[in-house]
């Protein structure tokens, strides 16, 4: 018999960036040109009200033209970014359809220019031609980005006693970002590495000739420039930081390049059946387990379960039921299961028994094909029937390394069956409701990693033991956060490290890989859509990614912010549209996107006109 | 099977004050207010608090800081110390003077009695 305990929550605070409601029904267009007239596609475009903490994104289409949703009237911020060229701005009173065309100046100062590119291109222009360089461009990806975007890293400049320096903190350093103190054991991952990496990042981003070769992209165009972001901004933690209510880099001018993550909030989210938008705080606070956006005033409402310090209880994970409720792993002093009753904001907890494992790990939520709730757990995944009110419980095979199998994503398939990623061992449990057994999938090794290896590399990283979330092992794929398709028997695996879809059959357990269109990639958690498509976000990146599996397609939709560092991706889809929310965690936001179809597009522009 | 109920109140001041962040007036200039954000972005990750109730790292700064020498500081901020890398091949001369100047904005909290 499991005890459960409800915790009726609290909605309070609200309304700190309550901003008064107004029709959108206003239209704002124009052009944007180069300096030499000529028009430019898929230049970002944004505009943000006075007092307002919403902020809308789109991008030109291939004459130029951008074309905002209908917004409320108001006097809007407006301005233009891509790649290689100053931010262009204006101010725009908006009190019928207004057109608003901005020129954009090339950049001239090769710093600024750097500054403004996303992790990705930062990462894509580390020199890899040498054995010696490649290996470290691998450590850097896998045990440097492992805690933050590389555009955090990269946008700074050091010497090689510099970076030695940095080093010497973030070896020490773990995922929570606070030095533990004197005596602090060192990653030995990077402190074996730690010379020549520095070395390297001072051959990169140092004070000489650097050795990246910067290639830009294609700006967006087609399916991708008619994108519309909405980004909400969200209150930094009062009590850590810099203390400002917002970020003061809010990412939306890129040349300022990526922001601090300390004082952010929002961890994981989703769009409730309400409209609105929730999300879940995972960094120790006073005030919010759950937060609510609205998603036409951008005003936000803290909902707060305390812990048994007397702070709020964090929470991670997040997943929409059916009926709208949130569910979530809790910590208010033993990880729980908490439910968000969306039309009380009331929060329940619901604890497993003793006997059976609390939440755990780098919790991940799922509502199966029969309405089941799974969650990670330290060692395996826990089911909750919401009708009975009970769990039951899935191991992972028993290791004398209980860090290294620590699960990261869970999933349920549309059979009722769980699945969980344990990332630091390249291993997918499932769990077999029908036997009550745990089945394993054990992912291969990234060969080419492997066969890069030194006999003293090799020797090194096999007698190493602390392999983790963090601390990945050359050849990893980890397997992070995973998403089933609930119309077919399908789990996709997003690999941080490989760069990689995996597919995995949930009947007959056949997997297959599927690499992602850039190497710099790395996924975080997948979301499936009704259609079949494969959502993503990319830890590194500022875009996120769909993949058409019937035509092997991706599709990229870029952000409109730098230092994006998103690590949840959540749907929702009525009426025949969908949405794509995600909490952009390093600018403290939260966003909605969604594509306009050519006939909206059509419509739009003819009423602009 | 045990329901416990728990009501939790939660004052309406729980999140809006920040007591141990670093302290910020509302009067800064169009520089400080730069000043700012580039201490959040380049400096927070040591001298400001990065967790609830977390120690930093390096000293966190205000006013008294460097002995209330700006010069002082300023050599701290381009040539490092022996924890912290040389900012000198990052930060150009209007940046070190904004952080500078921000960072004397910042008072000193009640308890601290000795620049640091």
């Amino acid at each position: 018999m499991h005890k459960l305990r409800t915790l009726v929550s609290v909605v309070m605070v609200g309304l700190l960036s309550c901003t008064q409601s107004y029709a959108a029904d206003h239209l704002l267009s124009g052009t944007i040109t180069a300096r030499s007239g000529q028009a430019l596609e898929g230049v970002t475009v944004s505009a943000k009200r006075d007092g307002s903490t919403i902020t809308t994104s789109v991008y030109t289409d291939a004459t130029g033209q951008y074309f905002l949703p209908p917004l409320p009237a108001g006097k809007y911020r407006v301005w233009a970014q891509a790649l290689g060229f100053e931010t262009a701005r204006s101010a725009v009173e908006l009190d019928n359809k207004r057109r608003q065309n901005l020129a954009l100046q090339p950049i001239t100062d090769a710093e600024r220019s750097f500054r403004q590119l996303p992790g990705e291109l930062m990462v894509a222009a580390l020199p890899e031609a040498t054995p010696e360089d490649a290996f470290m461009k691998k450590i850097f990806m896998n045990n440097c980005t492992a805690c933050h975007t590389p555009s955090y890293a990269l946008q700074f400049r050091f010497d090689e006693a510099g970076w030695n320096k940095i080093i010497d903190l973030m070896k020490v350093v773990p995922n929570n970002g606070v030095h533990p103190g004197a005596g602090a054991k060192a990653n030995a991952l990077i402190d074996r590495v730690q010379k020549p990496l520095a070395a390297y990042l001072a051959r990169a981003r140092g004070p000489g000739e650097s050795s990246m070769k910067v290639v830009s992209r294609a700006r967006p165009g087609g399916e991708s420039a008619r994108a519309v972001w909405t980004l909400y901004d969200l209150p930094l933690n009062p009590d850590t930081g810099i203390g400002t209510q917002y970020n003061p880099n809010d990412g939306s001018d890129w040349i300022l390049g990526t922001t601090s993550k300390i004082g952010q909030v929002p961890h994981d989210g989703g769009l409730g059946l309400d409209g609105n938008i929730y999300f879940t705080a995972n960094n120790p606070n006073r005030g919010v387990t759950v937060g609510k956006v609205d998603a036409k005033t951008g005003a936000v409402k803290y909902i707060r379960t305390p812990n048994t310090a007397g702070n709020a209880a964090t929470a991670h994970g997040l997943v929409r039921d059916n009926d709208g409720n949130f569910w979530f792993d809790i910590n208010t002093g033993r990880r729980g299961l908490g439910k968000l009753d969306t039309a009380t904001d009331t929060i329940t907890v619901y604890q497993t028994p003793a006997d059976m494992s609390p939440l755990g790990g780098a919790v991940t939520m799922d509502v199966d094909g029969k309405g089941k709730i799974w969650a990670s757990t330290p060692n395996g995944v826990v089911r909750f029937d919401p009708q009975t009110e009970r769990f039951s419980e899935f191991k992972s095979p028993a290791s004398a390394n209980k860090g290294a199998i620590a699960t990261y994503g869970a999933a349920g398939d549309r059979d009722g069956n769980g699945w969980w990623a344990q990332m630091a061992v390249d291993t997918i449990g499932k769990g077999d409701v029908a036997t009550g057994k745990t089945i394993t999938v054990k992912l291969p090794a990234l060969q080419t990693e492997l066969d890069r290896l030194s006999p003293e590399d090799r020797s090194f990283y096999a007698s190493f033991t602390g392999a983790s979330f963090n601390t990945p092992l050359p050849w990893s794929q980890g397997p992070r956060r995973m998403g089933t398709d609930k119309n077919a028997d399908v789990l996709w695996v997003g690999n941080s490290w490989g760069n990689t879809l995996a597919k995995i059959n949930t009947r007959t357990l056949e997997t297959s890989f599927i690499q992602f269109p850039d190497p710099t990639m790395q996924p975080y958690h997948i979301a499936v859509d009704s259609q079949h498509n494969v959502w993503g976000n990319l830890w590194t990146s500022d875009r996120i990614v769909k993949l058409d599996p019937a035509t092997n397609v991706w599709t990229a939709f870029d952000l409109p912010v730098r230092g994006t560092e998103i690590r949840h991706i959540a749907l929702l889809e009525r009426g025949g549209k969908l949405q794509v929310v995600m909490p952009v965690y390093r600018t403290n936001q939260m966003g909605v996107m969604m594509v306009r179809s050519d006939a909206e597009m059509k419509e739009l522009k003819a009423r602009a006109q | 099977m045990m329901r416990n109920t728990v009501v939790a109140m939660v004052l309406a001041c729980a999140f809006t004050t920040g007591a141990a962040a670093q302290s910020t007036n509302t009067t800064l200039t169009e520089k400080q207010i730069h000043g700012r954000q580039l201490f959040a972005q380049s400096c927070g990750i040591c001298h400001l608090q990065a967790s609830l109730n977390a120690n930093t790292y390096g000293p966190p700064l205000n006013k008294a800081s460097a002995n209330a020498n700006n010069e002082v500081m300023r050599i701290f901020i381009l040539e490092g110390s022996a924890r912290m890398p040389a900012f000198k091949h990052y930060l150009k001369t209007a940046d070190v003077d904004a952080i500078i100047d921000y960072v004397r904005t910042v008072p000193v909290p009640a308890a601290t009695t000795a620049a640091r």
